[in-house]
Order: structure tokens, then sequence, then C-alpha cells
């Protein structure tokens, strides 16, 4: 009975320690390791599914940085072996802080927005050995980075004071205007007026968004960061502006500019105070391309999707698509390409190594789109300030810049066994063979790696001539295969005389994020 | 162990000698049921060849058990947790998907039609009574969904003898929970009346810690997300479940009513997903669900001499769905979707006894009809209706100890073939220490009201041209029990193998680069082994332990199933004398589990310890509160004690060491 007796007294006293203390673990103090093993030779993964941007780094011929979402990192690849191997990551948003001004995004967002966002991961774009750009969504920015550690890189961000056609205001995530402070990212979250009767790509009126200024007729917030480039020591970054996803609706695009200087390793960046933004002639910019023609006049040449939605085929493309021409010194849209309803990738322009053709893939079909660049070495285009020439060949005195458009594409031979069209009808990412004497195209659909033959010595004529089976397609037989090919990159150099290796670097996204080594002109081992 | 049930009595058989020193005697009495805690490996009503397990909730008192606790602690099973208390679990028999298991309720399929899975948080243990649970079996009893198996949740109900059951608990992220029971009889003029009521509740802020994935690569580089650590947040939960019952003597029969009702709202804080202090958690998205399952059933004796008794039943389910998350207004509208499915239907279902010389035959024929009907906003209304045929027989040799049961299930739904569902069993019990069964059975599943009809909300949509997925499951095995060997007392152990091969299953996969939407897939095989042994040494050591060992690969590419462990053991001591003191340790090994279609990402294996210690007071007899009640216990519980990292998919976690405390009376 005393034996009993003490028992209880040691539940009960055991239970109200329970209750007081509550001893609550932190979940795992030993952490929480997940295991990435490389499923397919040729292909390394990184983590979660999701990679976002692939590039080569400038001047170093066999490294690539990689962008992958969760967690946000750009991943430093050595391309020398049969698989792609990791030399290193660099956290895009150390503890949810994308823009290095001590505050979590989500937080920082939360009280500007009231909606707390973090940064989502996009394109990056190195510029040189020591910088490259990542673009970030949600938590909108341009995050500074250093390929070759990799590591974030500080810059003196500043937000001009207020001037004629600019307000400091406009920028809710800068410093307040007139001031400048060290960051790692600059903001792209800006307040956009498109003027009154503005309608989005569904015609539907433009209102006054309450966080912009209210005397504006209409107003956005600028969302979707996209392509960047530099040009002409200023910064260039694409906006989509997406309204409604579930109806496909964009607000007009925009490309916001930003004052750039890079001196001594020391970077300071502020948004161009007389001209901070251009509009877009489609909707939806997604790449934007630094382009210096053959007559060394430096320009940025800004792709647009037009309004597209979330499904396949050519019902999903709801606006023409067009290739803008910046002149980076003026500020202003000098051409624009009409590329009808093609609904191209998001890739920035692929542009062969004699600066002549630009290339670029399409989201909903299984097809390419490529324009003539020649044209814009005329320097009627960048007289005046008049409206932007239209490159269609309907424009007296200025030739059809297009080579293919959503009229007469390029079509992609089909392969049998491929995704169901209905479900899948095509997405390719395009590049350059090292010689420019073909086009890779990767099908995330299909699988498949095809290859056109270019000639380039007279009028460019292109016959594509071979499909490789790199990946397989996106059918329920191959669920868990390596599937989902999207952009791709030839290091330069030439196959078996500069290196050994792979020479085409693709990244895929199912069943996981991997970036995969090719030999399509390297011979093997 | 005071009650008996014909389960038990059957288990009895199988132990009522020792192992090969007695000659076969079916009318021997039964010794002690052959418990060593609440899971008794035998024979299920109505599926008697089948693998299965009948668990008694009575059997945990004092240990504050959820019914994902319960089932994830057999063979054969995986509990897929997305959280703590209150968060969603769904259930996975021999590498199923949830969809792919039957729940009923009281007989009454509580399967949501919507999403065609089950949420085992919404049901209150309290209120349960027994839970049956066959693995590989089902189908010809409930026809679409029992591919990987089926359980049947048994509600507590009225007695004759008054009972009344009162339990709380309190701990760790602000974790209560309590109920309360009533059974009795009462007159009703000269009618005698059976009567229940039963309410649970539970509230938590869910506000656990959770360490955050690093990924290793495959040369040895890692990345994590910053901070390591995070807590769960918008993750508070109510809920509360009601049961009624009442019964009466009604003309040759029974007639009862069961109504039971669950309600639950909260916080929905979405995937541990980014960077920062949040994680990406989603602050402001709750949702609210509530069902009710009525159920007006009338059962007669044996109305003829070879009669068995006729069950008739009416019945009435409704689910209510309800989601809102004003985040997405970023790019476009809030989210606030309501969804409500009504299912009216109704159940007959009778038996006959035969006997043809030496041969035993028991004849079964159930009827079964109901139609749903979905209701919501971001869509058109869709209805369906579905009807089906079962016709068994058990057939008896050698005065019982070979079975054999044929069985046939016609079924059909509206907008699908006719399914044909055959089913063959075996027992045989050549002596009392021995049983084998084997099985081979078809099974099919339509599918549900979100795979076919999800709106297109461009990066999701449902696909109305899906076919039924179609399996085939094979399992054979033995149970060999032995009464005494040595100290060790009531030892049983079970083997079975088991295989299915499946077609057109339902996968939601990637269709193209921006959406995802359920497809047919190719052919897939699960097969594996189920290991269980449980023990006693004397009154005061119980020893369970099971093993299962599963292999799951798609044909076409001969790729690992992502989403069930390999292998997954489990093993639980209790000490004590069970009416007065219960100290038990818990340890569950999963093993590496594949997140990732085409295996190469996995989360690692885990092993995670819990333990409890229970008094019952009124064990104390100096207290003197025999009078008062034949229970009051009182129990410290602490889950995960090593603080495990927990996931059971890769972006939700699960809490780490928790303490909790309470009480449970019974008089």
């Amino acid at each position: 009975m005393r034996r009993a007796g003490r028992a209880g007294a040691g539940v009960v006293a055991a239970c109200v320690a329970a209750l007081c203390l509550a001893c609550e673990g932190s979940g795992g103090s030993g952490g929480l390791v997940v295991k990435d093993e490389r499923t397919d030779p040729r292909c390394t993964p990184v983590a979660n599914s999701l990679p976002s941007g692939l590039a080569l780094v400038p001047g170093v011929a066999d490294e690539a940085v990689l962008v992958q979402s969760q967690p946000p990192a750009l991943v430093r690849f050595d391309l020398d072996g049969d698989a792609p191997l990791v030399r290193g990551d660099a956290s895009l948003a150390p503890n949810g802080d994308s823009d290095g001004d001590g505050v979590d995004d989500a937080v920082r967002s939360q009280q500007v927005l009231a909606l707390p966002l973090a940064a989502v991961t996009g394109e990056v774009t190195a510029v040189h050995a020591r910088l490259a750009l990542v673009s970030t969504s949600n938590y909108e920015g341009v995050v500074f980075t250093d390929p070759s550690v990799p590591a974030l890189r500080m810059a003196q961000v500043e937000n001009p004071d207020d001037a004629p056609g600019f307000a400091s205001s406009d920028y809710p995530f800068l410093p307040p205007g007139g001031t400048e402070t060290t960051r790692t990212a600059i903001s792209t979250r800006a307040c956009v007026y498109p003027g009154a009767g503005a309608s989005d790509s569904g015609n539907v009126a433009i209102a006054k968004d309450a966080r912009c200024d209210a005397a504006e007729p209409a107003s956005f917030l600028t969302n979707l960061t996209a392509g960047t480039a530099i040009a002409a020591g200023r910064l260039f970054a694409a906006t989509s502006n997406l309204r409604n996803s579930g109806q496909a609706r964009f607000y007009p695009g925009t490309v916001l500019v930003y004052d750039l200087e890079e001196t001594g390793g020391a970077l300071r960046v502020r948004p161009h105070a007389m001209s901070p933004l251009l509009f877009t002639s489609a909707f939806n910019p997604t790449g934007v391309t630094r382009y210096v023609t053959a007559s060394g006049r430096e320009l940025v040449l800004v792709s647009e999707t037009g309004a597209i939605g979330a499904g396949t085929g050519t019902g999903n493309v709801r606006t023409q698509a067009a290739i803008d021409v910046v002149d980076p010194v003026a500020l202003r849209i000098v051409a624009t390409i009409p590329l009808g309803f093609a609904g191209p990738a998001f890739e920035a322009l692929a542009i062969d190594r004699g600066n002549r053709i630009g290339m670029l893939g399409a989201s909903s079909k299984r097809q390419l789109y490529g324009v003539d660049l020649r044209p814009l070495d005329d320097a009627r285009l960048y007289e005046g300030d008049g409206p932007p020439v239209v490159l269609d060949g309907l424009t007296a005195g200025f030739p059809d810049a297009r080579l293919f458009d959503g009229d007469h594409p390029l079509v992609l031979p089909e392969q049998g066994e491929g995704a169901p069209p209905a479900q899948c009808d095509g997405f390719t990412h395009v590049t350059w063979s090292h010689d420019a004497t073909e086009l890779l195209a990767t099908d995330y659909c299909d699988g498949d790696v095809s290859r056109v033959r270019v000639d380039l010595s007279g009028a460019p004529s292109f016959q594509p001539f071979a499909v490789e089976d790199a990946f397989a397609p996106l059918t329920t037989d191959s669920l868990g295969q390596e599937r989902g090919p999207g952009p791709v990159r030839v290091r330069p150099g030439v196959p078996g005389a500069d290196y050994t290796g792979p020479d085409a670097f693709v990244m895929i996204s199912l069943p996981k994020a991997q970036l995969c080594a090719l030999r399509i002109a390297s011979p093997g081992p | 162990m005071s009650r008996r049930s014909p389960l038990c009595l059957a288990l009895a058989l199988l132990v009522a000698r020792a192992a090969g020193a007695q000659s076969p005697d079916p009318q021997a009495s039964p010794v002690d049921e052959m418990v060593i805690r609440g899971v008794r490996t035998g024979e299920l009503a109505g599926e008697p060849t089948a693998f299965g397990e009948l668990i008694r909730t009575g059997d945990y008192v004092a240990e504050r058990k959820s019914l994902a606790d319960l089932l994830s602690e057999q063979p054969g099973v995986f509990v897929r947790r997305f959280g703590g208390a209150g968060d969603p679990a769904e259930l996975s028999i021999r590498g199923s998907t949830s969809q792919q298991v039957a729940v009923s309720i009281d007989g009454v399929r509580a399967n949501s039609a919507l999403t065609g899975g089950f949420d085992l948080s919404r049901v209150c243990v309290p209120l349960v009574d027994e839970i049956e649970l066959a693995r590989g079996a089902g189908a010809t009893r409930e026809g679409s969904g029992a591919i990987g198996g089926a359980i049947n949740l048994v509600t507590r109900s009225g007695s004759p003898e008054a009972t009344n059951r009162v339990s709380g608990s309190g701990g760790a992220f602000d974790t209560w929970e309590g109920s309360a029971f009533r059974s009795a009889s009462t007159s009703l003029g000269d009618r005698s009346l059976d009567y229940s009521l039963g309410y649970c509740g539970l509230r938590t802020k869910g506000d656990f810690e959770f360490a955050r994935p690093e990924f290793e690569g495959p040369d040895g580089d890692t990345v994590s997300f910053e901070p390591s650590h995070a807590k769960r947040i918008n993750n508070e939960r109510t809920q509360h479940g009601a049961t009624l019952g009442l019964g009466s003597r009604v003309g040759p029969g029974t007639l009862r009513l069961g109504e039971y009702f669950s309600y639950s709202d909260g916080g929905e804080p979405g995937i541990d997903c980014c960077n920062g202090e949040d994680a990406g958690q989603n602050p402001d998205a709750s949702s609210t669900d509530w069902s009710n399952l009525a159920q007006l059933r009338y059962e007669t004796d044996a109305l003829t001499r070879a009669h068995e008794g006729l069950q008739l039943a009416l019945y009435h389910r409704y689910e209510d769905s309800q989601y809102h998350d004003p985040l997405r207004a970023l790019f476009g509208d809030p989210v606030d979707t309501r969804a409500g499915i009504s299912t009216p239907g109704a159940r007959a279902e009778s038996a006959w006894q035969l006997q043809l010389g030496p041969v035993a035959q028991r004849l079964g024929l159930g009827l079964d009809g109901f139609r749903d009907h979905l209701d919501a906003d971001a869509q058109p209304s869709h209805a369906r209706a579905t009807g089906a045929v079962r016709l068994s027989d058990e057939i008896g040799f050698w005065d019982g100890r070979a079975l054999l049961v044929p069985a046939l299930r016609a079924e059909k739904t509206e907008g699908f073939d006719l399914q044909w569902i055959p089913a063959l069993g075996a027992r045989l019990q050549p002596w009392d220490w021995l049983r084998l069964r084997a099985n081979a059975t078809r099974a099919y599943r339509t599918p549900d009201f979100d795979e076919l009809y999800h709106p297109d909300q461009g990066f999701i949509r449902g696909n109305p041209d899906l076919e039924a997925e179609d399996a085939w499951s094979f399992d054979a095995g033995f149970e060999l029990a032995l009464a005494q060997l040595g100290p060790i007392a009531d030892a049983q152990l079970a083997a079975s193998w088991f295989r299915r091969e499946i077609d057109d299953s339902i996968v939601w996969v990637q269709i193209n680069a921006t959406t995802i939407a359920p497809v047919n897939t190719g052919e897939a095989t699960m097969q594996g082994v189920e290991l269980a042994l449980s023990f006693r040494v004397t009154d005061y050591v119980r020893v369970s332990l099971n093993h299962t060992e599963l292999d799951s690969e798609r044909d076409a590419t001969s790729e690992d199933l992502p989403g069930v462990p390999k292998r997954e053991s489990f093993a639980r001591v209790q000490l004590g004398p069970p009416d007065l003191v219960k100290l038990v340790g818990e340890w569950q090994r999963t093993d590496d589990l594949l997140v990732a279609e085409g295996g190469g990402r996995s989360l690692p294996d885990r092993s995670v310890w819990n333990a409890s210690l229970s008094l019952n007071l009124a064990g104390l007899r100096w207290l003197r509160l025999e009078r008062w009640s034949n229970a009051l216990w009182v129990y410290v519980e602490g889950n995960n004690l090593s603080d495990e990292a927990v996931r059971d998919t890769l972006a939700f976690p699960q809490p780490g060491r928790n303490l909790a405390a309470g009480f449970e009376a019974i008089w």
C-alpha cells in the first residue's frame, strides 16, 4: 500500500512537472539531413525541384552558376567532369534577408505591403567573373553576387532625391530619398503610372493602387522581376507585372533602369532619376540581353512573351509577343520586332558569336523563333525621339528583321512517343554551338535535344537534322526518370581540343532539380 | 480483459494448447484471451480469411493515443502525418495511397468523396470503441477504394449497463483535450431504450519548433535553409466531435440510430519552404470543415432456422470544407472556397447457414447504393450514383478447420464501367496452434471528384478523362500461437507475404512546365512481408514487436515509389500490473523515406521513442475511490523523447519532444 502511495505521488509530481515545464523539444536538435543522390551519371542534383536560372561564367571556360529556388542559393559548378561538380554555394537570402537591409524579407514586406513575401529566385545573368545578377520575385529585387567564390556582393544602394519624373517614395523598399546604404540587392518593387485609361492585357481598366501616388489616375506595383542586363553603365531589369494568374492578365510590362557603377570592386546603384522605367511594347517582358552591333553600338534587347497562361499549345498564348530594342544611353525603345502570337520562352535571346542572329525558345509549342539583328546597326533607328520603328517589313525604309515568328516558326521535328500534345505541346530553350554552326534546343515536353544546322555564310538557313533522346518525355510511363529539360548552355572552346569533357549543359527540373552534362559535339572519353 | 468477442474466442482457439503437444480439438474450451496489448491478430467479422487486426481503444486507457498513433503501430501500415495534434494525417496500407484505403464509421463509408482520402486527425479516439483493420482486403465488402485495405471504426454505443467516461489532458504546444461519454438504458413506456452520448474536443496552438532541412548533395556539398530552426505559425486548431446513439427493440429486431459529428477549424500554415524566421509559412490561411454521418439501422434475429439475421440501414453523410487564403490576392482574388458533399445511401445485408453433408456453408448477400452530390463555389455541381450487389460464401470443411471463402461484387458507378470484383480466400487450421491463410482479390477505385473536376486554376486542374484504378492483391501467411513456453505466455508469431499489382494508378503529376493534374499512370507493383511477435512474461511484462518490409516500384522504369518507407519496425514494452500501473515504452524505426519520384532524394531514417506512466488511483484501496469509479487513471507521457526531426513529407514538419499529462475516469 505504501509502495503504491509513493508511486501515485510520483506520478502526480511528474504530471505537474510536465505541465509546468512543458519540456518542448526543438524538433530535431541533430538537424535534418536530406540526401540527394545521383540517379543519372550525367547529372548532379541541387536542392528541391525548381531551378530557376543557369549561366556560364564569362571568362571562366569551365564554370557555370545555377540558381536553385529553395533554399535560395547560387551554386557554382565545375564543368570539366562527366557530371558537373559542385564547387560551392552562396545563400541568396541569408536568414530570409535577400537585400541585406537587416530585416527578414517577409517581415519587411508585411510592413510595407501588408503581405509577408519572401524572395523567390529567378534568372541569373553572369556579367563577368566577379559579378552575377540574380533576380528575385515576390520580394522583388536584383541580388548582387560574386560567382567566383560564390558569395553575395555588397553595393551602395541609393534612392535619389525627388526630381521631375521621379519620386523616391515610388520605391518603398529603397532607403529614403536622398540617402544611401549598403545592401546586397536593389529593390525592383516600384510604383508605375501607366496613365489615364490604361488597361491590362485583358482590357480591364487599371485602377489606383493605394500604395502609390494618389494623384495619379492609374497605378500598380511592379512584380515578377525577370531578366537583367548591364549596358552603358546601367542596369536594366524587366518586370512581368502579372495582375491575375488564373485569368492570365498582365499589367503593362516595364523595364526598370538603374545607374550602376563598378569601380575597384565596389558597386554603386540607384534608380535612374530622369527615366526610371520604360514601358515595353508587348506584355510580360522576361528576357533582357546586352547586345553590341557590328559597328560597336551597345543595345539592350528585351523579349516579351505577351500575355500567356499556365497551360500549353496555341490557346495558351493570349496576346502578341515582341522584341524591343532599347538604346541604353538615350533610354528609349528605338525599335520593336513583333513576333505575333508566339509566346516565346522566358529566357534572354541566344545570340550567335557573330552577333548576327538572335533566337528564342517557345513557352507553349515545340518550335523556335529568330530575328536578324543586323538591321539594328542602322543609324536612323537612333535619330530623334519618335516612336519605335517596327521592323516587320511594313515600315518604309526598314527591313523585316523577323526570321521565325508566331506565324512562321522554326518547327522542331516531332518524335513519336512524346508527351501528349493536349497536356504538353512543347516548351523549348535554345542556344548556339560554340562555332555558331548549330542550334541546340531542348524540349521540356519530349525531353529531347534537337539539333539544327545553321548556315550563316549567306542568307541564313536553318535545317533540323538530328534529335538526341537526352531525357525522358513527359509521359506517364516515365515518372521518376530524368525529365523536363530547360535552359541549355554550350561551354566555349572547341570540344575535344580545348577540353575533353561534355560540351552542353542542361538544367532539368524533374524528378528533381539537376544540372546535367551532355556530349553533343564532344567526343566520348 | 473482461469482455470477450467472437474474435477473441476465435483467437483463443489458436492458443488453446501448447504447440504440437495436443491433438486438434475444435471443441476445446478457449483459454484466457491471448492479448498482449490492444491488438488482436485473428479474425475480422465478414473477412474471415483476411490478414487484419482488431484494435480495442479500451486497452490503451490513459495513453492519449490518437487514431494515427494506433494505426501507425500496426504491421503493414504507414501513417503519413502533416504536423502534430489536429494536423492532417493519412493512412497507407501495404504501400497504398490514402485514397486506396476504404475507411468506414460503423459500416458507412467515411472517405471524402471530394478528395478520396480520410483525415485520421478528425477522429476522436475516446468516442471509438474498436478499430477493425483489414490489410489487402475489403474490396468485395467496401467496393471502390479498398485497394490497400479497409478499416472500420466502431463507435462507442449504448449498453444496458450504465457507463460513464471522462478524460482530459494538457501538454506541449498549448494542447488541451477532453472527452465525456455516457451510455445507459432507460425505459420508454414498455420499451427499453439504449442510449449513448459522447463529446470530445481538442484545442491546440500547435506552435512547435522544428528543424529545417539541410540538403546534402552526392559530392558532399550541403545547402541549408536559414535559420536552421523555425516555429510553426498559424497552426492553432479547434476540433469538436460528438456521437449520439439510440437503440430499441422493434418487432423481431433492434432499431438503432447513430450520429457521428466532427468539426474542425484552424489555421493552415502550409509548407516549410523559404528562408526567414517564418520559413515561408502562410500566416493567414485558414480552413473549416465539418461532417456528419447519420445512420438508421435495423437488425433482426434469425427469421428462419437457416437464417442468420437481416441488417437494413439508411444513412446520410455530409461533408463541408472551406478554405480561405487572403495572400493569393497577390496575383488574383483571395481564395475563399467552399465545397459540400451530400451522400444519402442504403444498405442491406443478410446471411444463411447451410449444412450440406460434411460441408457447412454460410451464404451472404449484400446490397449497397448511394449517391454523391457535390456542391461547390469554384466549380459546377456534380453528382453520381453507385449501386452494388455482393455475394459471398464461407465453405467450411473438417469441422471448420478448413475454410474457403469465394466472394463476388458487382458495382456500377455512373460514368464508369460496371466492375466485377472477385475474391477467393482460404484458411487452414491443421492444429489449434497454427493457422494458415491465403487470399487473392481484385480491387478498383473510381476517381474522386477532385481528381475529375478540380477547377482549372492554370497551375492545377482536374482530369475528367480519368479511368478507374485497377488492382489485384495476393497474400499468404501463417499465425503461430503458443499458450506457454517456459516463462513466456501467450506468444504469437504472425508472418505474411503480400503482393499487389496495380494499373492505371492515379497520380498528380506535372503535365507541363506549369500545370499539375491527375493522370492514370502505368503499372506498379508492391510486395513485402509483415512480421509480428507478441508475448508476455507473467502479468507484469508484455511485449509486442512488428516489422514490415515493402518493395514498391513502377513496372515501366523499375523506379521506387515515393512516400512510403521500405521498412518500418515497432516495439512496445508494457510493465506493471495492468489494472494498477502501466509503464509503457515504445520505439518506432522508420527507414529512409523517398520524397521524389525516381528515388535519389530521401529523408533520413529515424527512431522515435515514446514513454508513458499511468496509475489507476481507483486501484489504490486506501483512497477508497472504488465506490465512485472503476478506474481513475492519471498519467504522464512523453513523445519523441530523443527529439528527432520527424517528417513524412519534405515540407511538413512534425513536433519534437513533447510531454503531456492527463486523467481518464470510468464508472
